[in-house]
């Protein structure tokens, strides 16, 4: 057992170093390959050839242990623009065939002041670079991900042209009185993290940092501060995590100990007083104790450091990276438990029938002051770490020895066998009872552990992906129904659902002031029930409007063209109808036409089956150019567009419509043009949709109703129809309305403002559904599956590490529970062997005393459970602030307890064979 | 070496009572002199042997050995070096074999390994022991530890040697043998035998009585007791020893009202191997019967009780309880059947030491008497293992009793108990046969032997 609690730390411990390794690794791969540098920048391009290569020098040295590979070079000019004023960027870095990768020409070869070659980046038309003296010889794209990266990124709209060599670049007289910056890059060191530790690699980066700030003026260092500092805090908690495990497995170690010296006791203090009757001096005396109880310890140290090669191997196999030596980092301070473990055995040996005394007392504070030392060896500095571990440890130990001896006088009257067998090895079925609290305890933890993970990789995927599948706009910005219609997409697969749906912000308008934004999500009714769980099937009830409301217009069917007549409109006004799509896109075309009084007209473009929704009038741009560059010169020379005008006829096909008669109030209107649109729409009745919102967002509607206010200052009411804690994709502040109300609202204000953004698709064939969309028209649509993003966030070190180290604890503690339960009745029935036979004598037949047996590790058993259960969860809720997989668990200590019920029956079964008891009396 | 004890007091705590065992003990004995200690449980014998080999410090008094203060020994040194003891048990280490213990107490003394060997071999050999030289204490008889114990406590040639109840668990064999070898072995060595075994006097060169902490009588083997008179003028007024044999009228009145018979054993014999340990028994036991089994050759009695109480098969023969044969039952129904028919007191201390006497007795609540439990009731929450042999043998039987079940087999009921105890057991004994138990016990004790209606003996 000593060896198993040696392998078991030096198995945490290569977890520990591997997932804190690990962790560091995933944090920086989160951060974008460009920003995972240290860049050395000069404020302006230095021009002396014997600087660049002095500072190069020094630097190069600098970064040596910081940095990974050659430190890259790079110079990028603040951006420049041709005589047609046409913007482009101009650089260069060393060696570019090895950073590039070329798309047609060929590399740069040299750069002289007057000429230079470069290579375009990227597609586009080249500004006119002649007049510069350089010369584009091909065209590439950047293959090193830290080559104009971070702050040496130029703008992606705008073409950049690279020579190649750093320092013929600086020599180029047309640009030698332009703005630059001269950087150096290394990437960072991930090795060098791993050898030295994040912290170190912090502190090393930020003296290197002084040392730039105070020896070379005009160098500053950037480097992603803040990710690594991060990195490093949750390496720091991830490290106490695991020397809580550590911690854990110790004091398994401790107790078990502690019991087998118990146990020995009897035996001990007899052969002891056997030796002390015949005066053997105290000095031999003394070596026999020191010898009896650290000879155990020492062997079981020595097995294990033995063994230890198959835990690196095993932990290989697992893919945790881990070097054998580094198993043995934290082993210094774990030392102090086989310390404090060999002080407890010999001193329960001396003077464990002593509670209260003076040695015991000793050895109690000798415990304390160890699991202050370990901890502060540790370096855990959370009040926490110190204490609850204690507590976690004490507790379980105390309520064992105070309950079971009065859960058992319940069994005095009952079964007298069994009562008299727990009482008369009470020590030991206390120190079971004990062992069994702390691994129901340690197995309440890493199941709720285990679960908390399952559930926040659930939730976090359930965030990233509402239904099974999400299509998003993207950088495309191809919005999802601009590829397909809604049956395309349900059609991929059988049984498919698709659900378009609007996501935009807004904030919430409360009297004089206005709250922190809030995700704003239009969707179906269905769309809702299918996203949440069934109690917010009824919601969908909810937020589904009573009266179909949708957006009023005029169907325009399958015209093809439509007619508007002016009247008294200047020709300075554009106008254009908005259209609301069948997909539920907004779109607006201008009409074409010439005159104050005019008729203008739409053909070609007239979206068919759309709903003809709103004229917009607005000044032409060119007008509003011309108002503004008078209005810069401080004349009002030309002025506002204002009157009053009319359309007194719109006609689809020629056929006039009657659109007065629908509510539009377009046959005569003022307008004032002064950058604004003005928007002819038909009359809107006003009704007050219900949404369901989170708590926070609803304590805000006094009444009930809440003002919302969008991004485009337009504010509409809603009533808080149902309050929920969460609603996926959504975090936790949120309104959800029904997506025709939603972009209803948004339309009174600014047509075609609000329109999906995003295809929510609902399938139980999810990988097909990916297949089919890879092979379709869709192919470049941005999407995800939530089993992929399951995957992923499984992938996660920090949760797999965890885990990995509470499943190694746990099994640790399994195995000594095991290992106790194993042994438990043999030693009572040899020890016992007496008081069986005075049972027996008494009356009691094998078959009772068998099933007294039983009925004794049962009741240890209950009781171990019981308690470890109680304060798993009271460990779990307000220390690990998890939820308990409850259910699992019962299930679990079900099977435990169904398995420990036919070992011991097994066991028992031997017990008390024909000739035993002779053999005993 | 001449041991004068001085005003000795010693006090100890038992919960909130403070317990004065010695109270100004005076005691001289003699260079070379076999002194007997008896006196009843709870005289502070026990306390005393405990003091002179250094296990207690009195609380008060001096003890001198010829003419240095105990108290300026260190404890180690003076059972090393002058002070031997043996008890009830031996005092043999386990896991060492017979030999080995011998040799590690001689080893101790200064002794290189090998010669210790040689001469614990050349001890047990002296003694007929050589065959069981390389036997581990769990393999001997009672009679062959307690020896090899002696021997052991001899072999370091110590100037005192102290034997608590030597022979308590010795059948009389092995008891002659034991008191044999003390008395060959003793020379100019001061021995204080503490025992309630008569035997011993056949050793004594004097006999002592304590009473509540004193010495309160005095005599030489074969004279007159006579009471002591302390130098502090204090001396124990004689106290009336048991009321013994007024139940003989008991026979008389129980004699022609015999239940039917309750047990019936036939032909029965118990074969070690080559060894015949005793064949060709029978006996039969009535309700409301008292028999008593004798011993003078010192083999099989209590083997042939455990066979009456279907805790071991007999090799041949068979035994009825209450019409059933046990031979056809199992374990499972044998004791069944002892639940309900039979009760068995066995020698020695019982299976339990840990559980309060409070939980011993729980099933029994009710059925003790006001009065027996009385006599504990200070220490009922006490573990049964603070209790003294002789009073671990009072619990055991006083359960017994209070059980009251039809057949009451007793292997040796009083060996451990003081005349007093012994006289208060008899007369419970006494009574469960008035009221129709059938009594078979083995006994030494002339008073049992008396009343029993038959004795039997084994050879």
């Amino acid at each position: 057992m000593v060896a198993l609690a040696l392998l078991s730390l030096l198995a945490i411990q290569g977890i520990s170093h591997s997932t804190v390794n690990s962790h560091v690794n995933y944090s920086l791969a989160k951060i974008p390959e460009g920003d995972r540098t240290l860049t050395v920048t000069s404020n302006q391009i230095m021009a002396s050839e014997t600087d660049f290569k002095s500072v190069s020098h020094t630097l190069a040295k600098d970064f040596l242990n910081l940095a990974s590979g050659e430190l890259t070079r790079e110079i990028l000019y603040h951006q420049l623009a041709d005589s047609h004023g046409v913007g482009f960027y101009f650089g260069a870095a060393d060696d570019l065939t090895h950073s590039l990768s070329l798309n047609s020409g060929r590399f740069p070869n040299f750069c002289s002041p007057s000429a230079c070659e470069v290579i375009q980046i990227g597609n586009g038309n080249p500004p006119q670079l002649a007049s510069f003296g350089i010369k584009i010889v091909g065209i590439a794209t950047i293959g090193d991900g830290k080559l104009f990266s971070g702050t040496f990124a130029p703008d992606g709209n705008v073409p950049l042209y690279l020579a190649n060599g750093v320092a013929n670049a600086t020599s180029v007289r047309s640009l030698s009185k332009m703005q630059g910056a001269n950087g150096w890059v290394g990437t960072i060191n991930r090795r060098s993290i791993e050898r030295v530790g994040l912290d170190t690699y912090i502190n090393s980066v930020v003296i290197f940092e002084n040392r730039i700030a105070i020896d070379q003026p005009g160098l500053s260092l950037t480097w992603p501060q803040d990710a690594l500092t991060e990195a490093n805090s949750e390496g720091a908690a991830l490290r106490t995590k695991f020397v809580l495990l550590d911690y854990t497995t110790g004091a398994f170690l401790t107790i078990l100990l502690a019991l087998f010296s118990i146990r020995r006791k009897v035996e001990h203090l007899h052969f002891r007083s056997g030796l002390s009757r015949i005066g053997t001096p105290k000095n031999v005396l003394a070596k026999e104790l020191a010898i009896e109880y650290s000879a155990p310890i020492f062997l079981g140290i020595l097995l294990g450091l033995v063994l230890s090669p198959l835990i690196s191997l095993l932990l290989h196999l697992f893919n945790f990276q881990v070097g054998f030596l580094e198993l043995f980092g934290g082993q210094g301070q774990n030392a102090l438990f086989f310390f404090f473990a060999f002080l407890l055995s010999v001193g329960i040996a001396i003077y464990g029938d002593k509670v209260w005394g003076k040695w015991p007392t000793l050895i109690f504070a000798l415990g304390i002051l160890t699991n202050f030392l370990y901890f502060a060896l540790r370096g855990a500095s959370d009040s926490r770490v110190w204490v609850l571990p204690l507590l976690g440890v004490a507790i379980p130990l105390w309520t064992s020895y105070l309950l079971l001896p009065r859960i058992t006088s319940l069994l005095r009257r009952r079964a007298s066998e069994t009562f008299i067998l727990i009482r008369e090895n009470m020590g030991m079925w206390q120190g079971v009872a004990a062992i069994i609290s702390l691994t129901t305890l340690l197995g309440v933890i890493t199941l709720s552990f285990d679960s908390g993970i399952s559930r926040e990789v659930n939730l976090q995927a359930e965030d990233r992906v509402p239904l099974n599948i999400l299509i998003k706009t993207g950088s495309s910005l191809v919005r999802p129904l601009d590829r397909g219609g809604i049956a395309e997409y349900e059609n991929l697969v059988p049984g498919a659902k698709a659900f378009p749906i609007l996501r935009t912000g807004a904030s919430i308008r409360t009297a004089g002031a206005i709250s922190d934004s809030l995700v704003l999500l239009g969707m179906s009714p269905a769309a809702l029930s299918r996203a949440s769980n069934t109690p917010l099937r009824k919601l969908a009830t909810i937020i589904s409007p009573e009266t179909i409301s949708s957006e009023p217009g005029v169907n325009i069917g399958s015209s093809s063209a439509i007619s508007v007549e002016l009247k008294n409109i200047p020709q300075e006004v554009d106008i254009l109808g908005w259209f609301k799509t069948p997909r539920g896109y907004h779109s607006s075309f201008a009409f074409a036409g010439h005159g104050r009084d005019r008729t203008l007209r739409l053909t070609g473009n007239v979206p068919r089956n759309s709903l003809l929704t709103a004229f917009e009038l607005r000044e032409t741009s060119e007008y509003v150019s011309r108002r503004l560059h008078a209005l810069g010169e401080g004349t009002f020379s030309v002025s506002l567009l204002k009157g009053l005008g009319g359309i007194p006829l719109v006609a689809m096909d020629g056929r006039p419509l009657d659109l007065q008669g629908q509510g539009w109030n377009i046959a005569t209107f003022p307008y004032s043009f002064d950058g604004n649109s003005l928007y002819l729409r038909p009359r809107w009745d006003t009704k007050i949709p219900t949404v369901v919102t989170d708590p926070t967002t609803a304590a805000l509607g006094t009444t009930g109703i809440l003002t919302l206010s969008s991004e485009g200052n337009s504010s509409f009411q809603v009533r808080v129809g149902a309050v929920r804690k969460r609603f996926p994709s959504a975090g936790d502040r949120f309104v959800i309305m029904d997506l025709n109300e939603l972009q209803s609202e948004f339309s009174r204000s600014t047509p075609g403002s609000a329109d999906p953004i995003e295809l929510w698709i609902s399938t139980n064939k999810e990988s097909s559904y990916i297949s089919a969309l890879r092979n379709s028209i869709f192919r470049d649509a941005n999407y995800s599956g939530r089993i992929a993003e399951k995957e992923k966030l499984r992938e996660n070190p920090t949760n797999i590490g965890l885990d990995a180290g509470y499943k190694v604890s746990l099994l640790y503690a399994l195995l000594v529970s095991m290992f106790l339960l194993g042994m438990a009745l043999p030693l009572m029935r040899k020890d016992g062997a007496a008081g069986l036979f005075q049972l027996e004598v008494g009356g009691a037949g094998p078959n009772s005393l068998r099933k007294a047996l039983r009925e004794s590790l049962r009741v240890s058993l209950l009781v171990g459970m019981s308690i470890g259960l109680g304060f798993g969860v009271l460990v779990t809720q307000f220390y690990l602030s998890q939820s308990t997989p409850v259910i699992t668990i019962l299930l679990t200590l079900f099977a435990a307890l169904s398995l420990s019920e036919i070992g011991t029956r097994a066991i028992t079964r031997r017990f008390f064979g024909e000739r035993t008891m002779f053999e005993v009396g | 070496m001449t041991i004068t004890i001085k005003d000795l007091f010693y006090l100890y705590q038992n919960g909130n009572e403070t317990v004065v065992a010695l109270r100004g003990l005076h005691l001289e004995i003699a260079s070379g002199e076999c002194l007997v200690v008896k006196g009843p449980n709870g005289s502070g014998k026990s306390t005393l042997v405990r003091i002179l080999s250094g296990f207690l410090t009195p609380s008060s008094g001096k003890i001198y050995l010829d003419d240095q203060d105990l108290a300026s020994i260190d404890p180690l040194t003076l059972r090393r070096e002058y002070v031997a003891s043996i008890d009830q048990r031996g005092n043999l280490l386990s896991g060492m074999s017979v030999l080995e213990n011998i040799a590690l107490a001689i080893g101790l003394t200064g002794v290189a390994f090998s010669p210790s060997k040689r001469l614990a071999e050349d001890l047990l050999t002296e003694h007929g022991l050589s065959e069981i030289s390389h036997r581990y204490p769990e393999q001997l008889s009672a009679g062959q530890r307690q020896i090899c114990s002696l021997l052991a406590a001899i072999a370091t040639e110590p100037k005192v040697l102290i034997a608590d109840e030597p022979s308590g668990e010795l059948d009389n064999e092995a008891a002659d043998a034991l008191y044999r070898i003390l008395k060959s072995e003793s020379g100019e060595r001061t021995i204080i035998l503490v025992t309630h075994d008569a035997r011993a006097e056949n050793i004594a060169d004097r006999v002592i009585r304590m009473r509540e902490g004193r010495v309160s009588e005095e005599w030489i083997p074969g004279f007159a007791e006579k009471s002591v008179i302390d130098p502090t003028r204090w001396m124990r007024l004689p106290e009336p020893q048991g009321k013994k044999s007024k139940s003989r009228k008991l026979l008389v009145e129980l004699g022609g009202r015999r239940g039917p018979f309750l047990l019936q054993a036939q032909n029965i014999s118990l074969i070690y191997g080559a060894e015949s340990i005793f064949t060709g028994v029978n006996m039969d036991g009535k309700a409301g019967e008292i028999i008593a089994l004798s011993d003078t050759s010192g083999t099989g009695k209590s083997s042939l009780l455990r066979i009456l109480a279907g805790i071991q098969l007999p090799t041949t023969g068979s035994v009825h309880i209450d019409d059933v044969l046990l031979s056809d039952m199992n374990r499972e129904s044998g004791a069944r059947l002892r639940r309900k028919m039979v009760g068995f007191l066995s020698q020695g201390e019982g299976g339990f030491h840990n559980i309060s006497l409070s939980d011993h007795l729980s099933d029994l609540t009710g059925e003790i008497s006001e009065s027996q439990s009385q006599q504990f009731e200070m220490r009922m929450q006490s573990p049964l293992s603070q209790f003294s042999g002789g009073e671990r043998a009072r619990i055991e039987l006083l359960k017994l009793l209070a059980q009251k079940k039809p057949i009451l087999i007793l292997d040796e009921p009083t060996s451990q108990l003081d005349d007093k105890r012994s006289a208060e057991l008899i007369d419970l004994i006494i009574e469960s046969a008035k009221n129709g138990a059938l009594v078979i016990a083995s006994t030494r004790e002339e008073t049992l032997l008396d009343l029993a209606d038959r004795v039997l003996t084994l050879g």
